[in-house]
């Protein structure tokens, strides 16, 4: 086993409001190796986005460790983190309220490298210039598009001017925002592409976050499925596929629709919706909503555990849920 | 009041007489701006029969919501033009109709869920007074009455009656666009049309709404349009798919047709580019190019430049329609040869 490039345990992140304490995410922990994805999936307000900006320092996490090549993020000082920004870099969802409009294509690329000061004296402009180009080559931006502004572009294309930004700082690990989900599905497939073949070229190690399950089958290596601020299951992409767990996992999996027609196809559906993260009791999250729920499930938060090899669940009732196993 | 009795009387023998709950020929619909035209429906025609749902499916800026708006004569002219041969709504031709008279159509006969909840309902307005606002536009009730009914319809869509006096902000996404749909099937339409009703919301929330619509489809016999990007939930809900491609219908059929015998290369495009859970593959196979811009219109076939299967012919023509015996229709020039077909495989 390859030696993991990012060591994130129990990270926490709470924000203090006025109606009390929103556990955004509340004791994640995983791990991921150089040049794998790790596709964090759940639904809106599940904390995932904010699990990745916390890795990254963008909010400042309230608790927890994030080792990436053996430096702690977390307690890193200025210089530091400065230094380690550059490895680390991470690409949005909304690729135009993600730019200055009043900023042109090659300026927006080149702002990480002036930014950063990557070239300095004489011949730096001509060496950002040339920069520039190179990184628009690479995401498959016309070398025509150099001074156009962003809204003269359409979605695909901006968000290629996002992850050129992104690779600027030939950056190791990239935490990836529902980089796809603003975008229509004949374009989403050229991002997807674009990403998949970089990560190839260039080595990179991606968290790809997004609430789109066929998306990650397709790109992830592993996947954690989050809810309400906690990890509930882990597991190898194709393993999760085939044998979902978690009764949220279930759910989530039969709830999607696939393009293809289907005879009385099962669906779980859960009652309820997500329950607000303010102040929340000890118990298992997903307890309101879980039809396996009992007694049990209310008395503190399940752990993750390893059921089948490199499979974790946090489930109290594994046992009874996985006799009633629903495959896709 | 709206009518007189005479109109009244007219108006139910159309729709006696009507085989179609809309029938739409030759719609064309451009906005005229100072700097440009733009051509957002070229030229469609549209059946749906009656307890039907029928699926539009097409990316951003194929005409879809554009061309539904038309039906409701919601489109703001100007800078919108809107031209068609005929538009009918339960046998009447809408162009036709005064302001006073499309008033009482739209929500009784035919009603709208839009794509945003949040934009679509008044938020300084209590939801419960949005239903039942409807409710007595539509029909001599008291207050208390449509008051009484509102509660009731937020029961239907899931929601305690107990919360008609919150205003939009008190509620979640999905809980704001059952709201929608509450509005929208207050009245009991014969014809409901879903302007991507579940693409703002979560999967597992999207799945309720889902059934939900499919439910009052079936308790109400109602006719519906559903306007969407997501080839799975066409699959989920609809009878009939039709795709639109920059302001055309490309192809049109049953969805089974549509499915698993795709004929037009751009819904062939569109499959090719899906990630499918099922079917977990090295790399997409997404659509070259981007959708031309509806300002600038090609003269020939607008896929032509993105097609794989393009020809010569292809650039300098309209493609003519051309159905098939089971009723499957495609507009694509590459079908005058008996022997073309695309690769996928059913």
């Amino acid at each position: 086993m390859q030696e993991a490039i990012l060591k994130v345990t129990n990270l926490k992140k709470y924000f203090k409001t006025k109606k009390g304490t929103v556990h955004a995410v509340d004791g994640v922990s995983f791990s991921i190796e150089k040049g794998k994805t790790l596709g964090i999936v759940g639904e809106s307000g599940c904390g995932k986005s904010t699990t990745g900006r916390a890795i990254l320092r963008l909010v400042e996490p309230t608790d927890g460790e994030v080792i990436f090549e053996g430096i702690d993020v977390t307690k890193a000082d200025k210089k530091q983190l400065s230094a380690l920004r550059r490895d680390m870099q991470i690409v949005f969802q909304d690729p135009f309220s993600s730019v200055n409009p009043r900023m042109t294509v090659s300026q927006l690329i080149a702002e990480p490298l002036v930014v950063n000061k990557i070239y300095k004296g004489r011949g730096s402009k001509q060496q950002i210039e040339d920069r520039v180009l190179e990184l628009m080559d690479t995401v498959g931006l016309a070398r025509r598009l150099y001074n156009s502004y962003p809204h003269e572009l359409d979605g695909g294309r901006r968000q290629r001017i996002g992850i050129a930004r992104a690779l600027a700082m030939n950056p190791k690990f990239i935490v990836c925002d529902e980089p796809v989900s603003a975008l229509d599905v004949s374009i989403q497939a050229q991002i997807l592409n674009l990403m998949k073949e970089l990560q190839n070229s260039l080595q990179l190690t991606y968290i790809f976050i997004t609430h789109n399950l066929s998306v990650v089958n397709h790109f992830a290596d592993e996947i954690a499925v989050m809810y309400l601020g906690s990890l509930v299951e882990k597991a190898p992409v194709k393993e999760l596929f085939d044998h979902p767990m978690h009764p949220y996992t279930q759910a989530l999996l039969s709830a999607i629709p696939v393009p293809e027609i289907t005879e009385n196809e099962e669906e779980i559906l859960i009652k309820g919706e997500i329950t607000s993260p303010v102040n929340l009791p000890e118990e298992c999250r997903f307890y309101s909503r879980c039809s396996y729920a009992c007694e049990l499930c209310k008395k503190g938060r399940p752990e993750l555990q390893e059921v089948r090899p490199g499979h974790f669940v946090a489930c109290r009732r594994i046992h009874d849920v996985r006799m009633e196993e629903k495959r896709i | 009041m709206f009518y007189d009795g005479n109109v009244s009387a007219e108006r139910k023998e159309e729709k006696k007489q009507s085989k179609y709950a809309i029938d739409v020929e030759n719609l064309r619909v451009r906005y005229e701006t100072s700097s440009e035209v733009v051509m957002a429906v070229n030229g469609i025609d549209l059946q749906l029969k009656r307890g039907v749902t029928l699926g539009i499916v097409g990316e951003t800026g194929a005409g879809k919501t554009t061309s539904m708006l038309s039906l409701m004569n919601l489109i703001e002219t100007p800078p919108g033009v809107v031209e068609a041969d005929h538009i009918y709504v339960n046998g009447t031709d809408v162009q036709r109709l005064s302001a006073a008279e499309l008033c009482r159509i739209r929500g009784n006969e035919i009603a709208m869920i839009f794509q945003d909840p949040m934009t679509s309902l008044n938020p300084v307005m209590k939801v419960g007074e949005q239903i039942s606002e409807s409710i007595m536009l539509h029909g001599r009730v008291s207050k208390k009455d449509a008051m009484e009914r509102a509660a009731r319809m937020l029961e239907i869509v899931g929601i305690s009656p107990s919360r008609a006096s919150e205003y939009p902000h008190q509620f979640s996404g999905g809980m704001r666009q059952r709201v929608g749909i509450a509005i929208a099937l207050a009245c009991k339409p014969e014809i409901l049309i879903a302007d991507e009703p579940t693409t703002a919301l979560d999967v597992t929330i999207q799945a309720q709404v889902l059934k939900l619509m499919k439910q009052l489809k079936t308790e109400y016999g109602t006719s519906m349009i559903l306007i969407t990007h997501d080839l799975g939930v066409v699959a989920r809900m609809c009878d009939e798919v039709a795709v639109m491609y920059a302001g055309r219908i490309v192809e049109q059929g049953t969805l089974k047709q549509i499915f698993n015998e795709t004929l037009h290369p751009y819904t062939e495009g569109l499959f090719n580019s899906l990630p499918n859970i099922h079917n977990r593959v090295a790399s997409l196979k997404p659509i070259p190019g981007l959708m031309p811009d509806p300002a600038n219109l090609p003269q020939g076939c607008a896929f032509a430049k993105r097609c794989p299967y393009a020809a010569q012919a292809c650039y300098a023509e309209q493609p003519a329609r051309k159905t098939y015996e089971d009723g499957h229709s495609v507009w694509c020039t590459a079908y005058r040869d008996a022997e073309f077909h695309i690769k996928r495989k059913g």
